[in-house]
C-alpha cells in the first residue's frame, strides 16, 4: 500500500482548489485593469468587476484562511483560541468592509472630474474661462461636494456606510470576549463586570433618588399639618384664655360672698 | 484663460505652497491665542457629571429681566461653541440684552454613566437644575432654550412638565426623524444599535466623531487649504483654531441615551408622532401650550429644515415663531452675520412675553 503517494496527490488536489480560487481573484484583477487602460471602464461594468473581485477574494480567503479560524480548537486554551480566532476573521471581515467602502467612495470622484473636465472645456468657449487655477479649485469643490453629498444620501452610499459601520461593531463586539479572557488572566475586572457593578450603582441611585422625593413629599406634609396643629394649638390657647378671663371675671363676687359667709360662721360660732 | 495658462497658475499656486506651509508652522508654533468658553460663570449647582453654569451679569442688575434663561446643550460636543471667543460669543450676547443666563454643562461620560437614559437627562438632571434655578430665583417658571439635541430634550421636558415652562426656545432643534435631506438620519436608520451598545458600551466620542466628518467629506479637506490660504490673518488663525478645538471636543455618549436616541427617535420617530413613553408618561406635544420661538438654518446639513419647522406646527402653543436663518448648524451661533441678529431677535421675543 502506497500512502505516500496518495498523501501526495491529495495534498496537490488541495494546492491545485486553493490555487483556482487565487487564478479567478487574479482574472479579475486583470480584468479591472484592461478595462481601465481600454477605457471600456463603464459605472456598471466597473461595479460588476469590483463585486466578482470581491466575491472571488471572499472565496479565497474562506478556503485559505477563513475556515481555518472557525475550526474547532482542542486543550485548555480551547476557549481563549476559538475567541481569539473569531475576533481575528471578524477584523478581516471588517477590513474588506472598509476596502469596499473606499472603493464606492471613490464612484462621486470620478463622476466629480467628468463633470469638472466638461465644465472647462465649455467654459473655454465662452467670456467665462477660468483665469486662474483657484477659481477652478473653488469651482471644483462645489462640484465635488454636491457628488459626495449625493451619494452618501443615495441608497448605495447609505448602504456602503452602514456595511462598514455594521462589520466595525461586529468586529468589536468579538473583540470583547478576547479582551475579556486577557484582563482576567491578569485578575483585572472585565468590562461585563464593571457594567454590572454600574448597573448596581445605577438602580441604587435611582431608588435613592426615588425614595429622596417620597420625603420631600412626606416633609411637606408633614410641614402642612404642624402648621394646621400650630393654628388650632393657638385657637385652643385663645379659647382657653377666654374661658379663664370670664372665670376671672365672676371669681372675686364668689370670694366676696365666701367671706360673707365666713363672717356669718365667725359671728354664729361668737 | 487658456488651458496653457491655467497650468501656469496652477504652478505658481504650488511653489507657493511649501512656504504657506512652513508660514503655517510659524504661526502655529507661536502661541496662538485659542481660549474658549471665556465669559465668567459660576458652577452654582453640581450632580454626577452634570454642572449647572450661572453667568455673570454684564448689565446693571436692575437691569437683568427676571425670567431666567436656562440653555440646554446637546451631549454631542461641547457647550464651548455657544461661548467661542469674545467679539463672536451668543451667552455674551444674550447677557448684554440683559439675560439672566443659567447653563447645563453635561460633562464628559464615564463608564459609570452607562446606564444613563433619555428619562435620567431630562426628568432628573433637567428637573433638578430648573428647581434649583427657581427656588433661587423665585420664580415657578423659566425661559428654557434648547440647542440641537438639546433643544429637543427641551422639548420633551416642556411637554411632560409644562407647568414649570414660561417660554421655550429651540435653537437647530431635530422633532421629525422621518426625512430623506439628512444623512445622519438616513445612516441611523440601517443602524444595529443594540450591536453598538453591546460592542462599544458608550458611544466613543471619535467614532461619533469620524461619521459627522464623513457626513462633509469635501468640507473637511477643503478648511485645511483653506487655512494655509488665510494663515497670514491672526483673527482668522484664531477663530479657526477654536473652531477646531470645539469640533474634536466630543465626549463620550452615554449607552442608553444613545440607544434610546437612536432607536426612539431616529428610527422610529416616536416624538413628533406623539408616542414617545419616559417613565410611564407619554410625551404629548400638544401639551406645550407656552410660547414657542423655533429658529434653525435653512443650510443645515445635520438638523436640515425638514427636520427642525415641523415642530411649529405639533405643540399646542397659539403664539408659535418660526425662524430660518441663513447660514448652517453652527452659523446661527458664530456666523459672522447671523449671531449679531439672532441673539437681539431671541431677547426681544422672550422680553415681550
Amino acid at each position: 500500500m502506497d500512502f505516500g503517494a496518495d498523501l501526495f496527490l491529495q495534498m496537490m488536489q488541495r494546492i491545485i482548489e486553493n490555487g483556482n480560487h487565487y487564478v479567478k481573484f487574479m482574472n479579475t484583477v486583470f480584468e479591472a485593469t484592461q478595462a481601465t487602460y481600454t477605457g471600456e471602464g463603464s459605472d456598471e461594468n466597473l461595479n460588476e468587476i469590483h463585486a466578482h473581485m470581491s466575491d472571488h477574494l471572499l472565496e479565497l480567503y474562506q478556503e485559505c484562511v477563513g475556515k481555518y479560524l472557525t475550526a474547532p480548537q482542542f486543550g485548555i486554551p480551547r476557549e481563549a483560541l476559538q475567541q481569539i480566532n473569531i475576533a481575528i476573521s471578524a477584523y478581516h471581515k471588517f477590513m474588506g468592509a472598509v476596502g469596499d467602502f473606499l472603493i464606492m467612495f471613490s464612484t462621486p470622484f470620478k463622476k466629480s472630474m467628468d463633470i469638472l473636465q466638461q465644465a472647462i472645456k465649455d467654459r473655454e468657449r465662452t467670456d467665462e474661462s477660468f483665469q486662474t487655477a483657484k477659481e477652478v479649485y473653488h469651482f471644483a469643490v462645489k462640484i465635488f461636494d454636491k457628488e459626495y453629498d449625493d451619494w452618501l444620501k443615495s441608497p448605495a452610499g447609505v448602504q456602503s456606510v452602514v456595511n462598514m459601520v455594521d462589520n466595525y461593531l461586529e468586529y468589536r463586539k468579538k473583540l470583547n470576549p478576547v479582551k475579556d479572557i486577557w484582563l482576567k488572566s491578569l485578575s483585572i475586572p472585565t468590562q461585563r463586570e464593571m457594567e454590572d457593578v454600574y448597573r448596581g450603582i445605577y438602580d441604587l441611585k435611582k431608588k435613592t433618588r426615588k425614595q429622596d422625593a417620597m420625603i420631600r413629599e412626606q416633609n411637606d406634609i408633614i410641614k402642612t399639618l404642624n402648621q394646621k396643629i400650630q393654628q388650632f394649638e393657638i385657637a385652643i390657647s385663645d379659647s382657653s384664655h377666654k374661658i379663664k378671663a370670664s372665670a376671672s371675671i365672676s371669681a372675686p363676687q364668689k370670694k366676696k360672698t365666701k367671706s360673707s359667709a365666713g363672717a356669718k360662721k365667725k359671728a354664729k360660732v361668737s | 484663460m487658456s488651458y496653457r495658462g491655467l497650468m501656469e497658475s496652477l504652478e505658481e499656486e504650488l511653489k507657493q505652497l511649501p512656504q504657506k506651509i512652513l508660514r503655517a508652522q510659524e504661526v502655529l508654533t507661536d502661541n496662538p491665542d485659542y481660549q474658549v468658553a471665556a465669559t465668567p460663570a459660576d458652577v452654582v449647582y453640581t450632580e454626577d457629571k452634570m454642572k449647572l453654569l450661572h453667568y455673570h451679569s454684564r448689565v446693571d442688575k436692575k437691569k437683568v429681566h427676571p425670567t431666567p434663561v436656562l440653555i440646554v446643550y446637546a451631549l454631542i460636543n461641547r457647550y464651548i461653541m455657544l461661548d467661542l471667543e469674545p467679539g463672536r460669543s451668543f451667552i455674551q450676547n444674550l447677557l448684554n440684552e440683559g439675560l439672566d443666563v443659567y447653563l447645563i454643562d453635561w460633562g464628559y461620560p464615564t463608564g459609570a454613566d452607562r446606564y444613563l437614559g433619555l428619562d435620567d437627562y431630562i426628568n432628573y438632571y433637567m428637573d433638578t437644575a430648573l428647581e434649583w434655578i427657581g427656588s433661587e430665583a423665585k420664580t415657578k417658571q423659566i425661559n428654557l432654550m434648547g440647542v440641537c439635541m438639546g433643544g429637543t430634550f427641551s422639548v420633551i421636558y416642556a411637554a411632560l412638565h409644562p407647568a414649570k415652562i414660561k417660554n421655550l426656545i429651540t435653537l437647530a432643534t431635530p422633532t421629525e426623524f422621518d426625512i430623506d435631506d439628512a444623512s445622519l438620519f438616513l445612516w441611523a436608520k440601517g443602524f444595529d444599535v443594540d450591536k453598538a451598545v453591546e460592542g462599544l458600551g458608550n458611544l466613543p466620542g471619535d467614532i461619533a466623531n469620524i461619521l459627522y466628518l464623513l457626513v462633509t467629506p469635501v468640507a473637511t479637506v477643503n478648511k485645511y487649504i483653506q487655512f494655509l490660504e488665510g494663515v497670514e490673518n491672526p483673527k482668522f488663525v484664531s477663530t479657526f483654531l477654536r473652531m477646531e478645538k470645539w469640533i474634536f471636543d466630543s465626549p463620550d455618549m452615554a449607552g442608553e441615551v444613545f440607544r434610546e436616541w437612536i432607536r426612539d427617535l431616529l428610527q422610529q420617530n416616536l416624538l413628533i408622532k406623539n408616542q414617545l413613553i419616559l417613565d410611564g408618561q407619554r410625551v404629548d406635544l400638544g401639551k406645550i401650550k407656552c410660547p414657542l420661538l423655533n429658529v434653525f438654518g435653512k443650510n443645515d446639513y445635520l438638523a436640515p429644515p425638514s427636520t427642525a419647522k415641523p415642530l411649529s406646527k405639533a405643540v399646542g402653543s397659539k403664539d408659535v415663531t418660526t425662524i430660518g436663518v441663513d447660514t448652517g448648524h453652527v452659523g446661527i451661533f458664530v456666523g459672522s452675520r447671523s449671531y449679531k441678529t439672532i441673539s437681539p431677535k431671541i431677547a426681544k421675543w422672550i422680553k415681550a412675553r
